[in-house]
């Protein structure tokens, strides 16, 4: 299926889960804030939240800045 | 000691971290500064380089993390981040930063107060950094912001305190503390705006892309601190005319006629 992280297109496979997306990705859940559909994720259920066809991502972290 | 929203700050300095030359050298740069509150920025991982991690230098114990809203264009961009920063940091610290034009970064007044509104109601303890406005600064603070934010010049200018007079007047009668960001681009502005009676300097620029950033965050350190000395010591009036440092009375003149 395809959904859009950070704005790019990519495929996953079908019901992924948000834990499995960031494992992909090589990315430490602990160091990041998702938002799914324009809405806070609570990290206690990266695991059991399943993407759907379209489903739009936003990982985002802290960067240096003033 | 400086106190905002309850927490005490022996360093009136604060410290941005962007646009260091590593990481290593900002986790320097913010040792030798002895600040306790520095600001972050949230932007999306590149997914590319999913490892890098500011994070991963700095003690989250150790320091106040002020995660700003930069890049928001209007309030309801900037409420959207600061949720995110609010779910990053698990803080409700935030320098509410709405910059609609990048030519200029300056900060939309309305937009500004509008978040504040928004984000005090929510529980977030909002530092909104705004133009030098007196008025706006009343306004923010009736909203409720823990403190204001006027810039000294625009973001990254180095060009220090242009905005002087009005600055003095938020000083004069803000009830909430002044933090004095933006532009600030040499010990020597930090010390003015310290002498002028300012709660702090927030600094980033002028650090970050110093030839050598550590030693110019002690320069910082040191300047703030004579600033504030200074301020507390109460400085001396300004004149327009001379008045003689020595006595007035008993020189040689009055006596010996030809010196007259």
């Amino acid at each position: 299926m395809n959904i859009e992280i950070n704005g790019e297109q990519k495929t996953a496979s079908v019901g992924i889960t948000i834990a499995l997306l960031l494992e992909t990705y090589k990315i430490v859940p602990a160091t990041i804030v998702v938002e799914l559909n324009n809405v806070i994720v609570k990290p206690d259920t990266y695991t059991s939240s399943c993407l759907s066809e379209g489903d739009k991502l936003e990982f985002i972290r802290f960067v240096g800045g003033g | 000691m400086l106190t905002i929203a309850g927490t005490s700050f022996r360093s009136r300095l604060f410290l941005g971290t962007g646009k260091f030359p590593s990481a290593g050298i900002m986790k320097k740069a913010i040792e030798a500064s002895g600040t306790q509150m520095v600001t972050v920025a949230l932007r999306r991982v590149d997914l590319g380089n999913p490892e890098d991690d500011i994070m991963r230098v700095l003690d989250r114990k150790q320091y106040t993390f002020l995660p700003n809203t930069s890049g928001a264009r209007n309030a309801e961009e900037a409420i959207r981040l600061a949720r995110l920063a609010r779910a990053a940091s698990g803080s409700c610290w935030l320098k509410l930063e709405v910059t609609p034009d990048p030519r200029t970064l300056l900060p939309d007044p309305i937009e500004t107060l509008a978040a504040t509104e928004v984000l005090v109601k929510e529980g977030f303890i909002v530092l909104p950094y705004m133009n030098a406005d007196p008025i706006l600064a009343l306004r923010l603070q009736d909203a409720g912001a823990a403190a204001v934010m006027p810039l000294g010049s625009p973001i990254g200018t180095n060009q220090g305190i242009l905005t002087r007079f009005q600055i003095e007047i938020i000083i004069e009668q803000a009830c909430v503390p002044v933090v004095v960001d933006a532009g600030i681009g040499a010990p020597s502005h930090a010390a003015l705006a310290m002498e002028m009676g300012a709660d702090a300097v927030l600094v980033n620029t002028a650090i970050s892309i110093a030839g050598d950033p550590v030693a110019m965050a002690g320069a910082f350190a040191k300047a703030v601190e004579a600033g504030r000395t200074a301020y507390r010591a109460g400085m001396g009036r300004v004149s327009a005319t001379a008045k003689a440092s020595s006595p007035e009375s008993g020189r040689l003149s009055d006596d010996l006629g030809f010196l007259a």
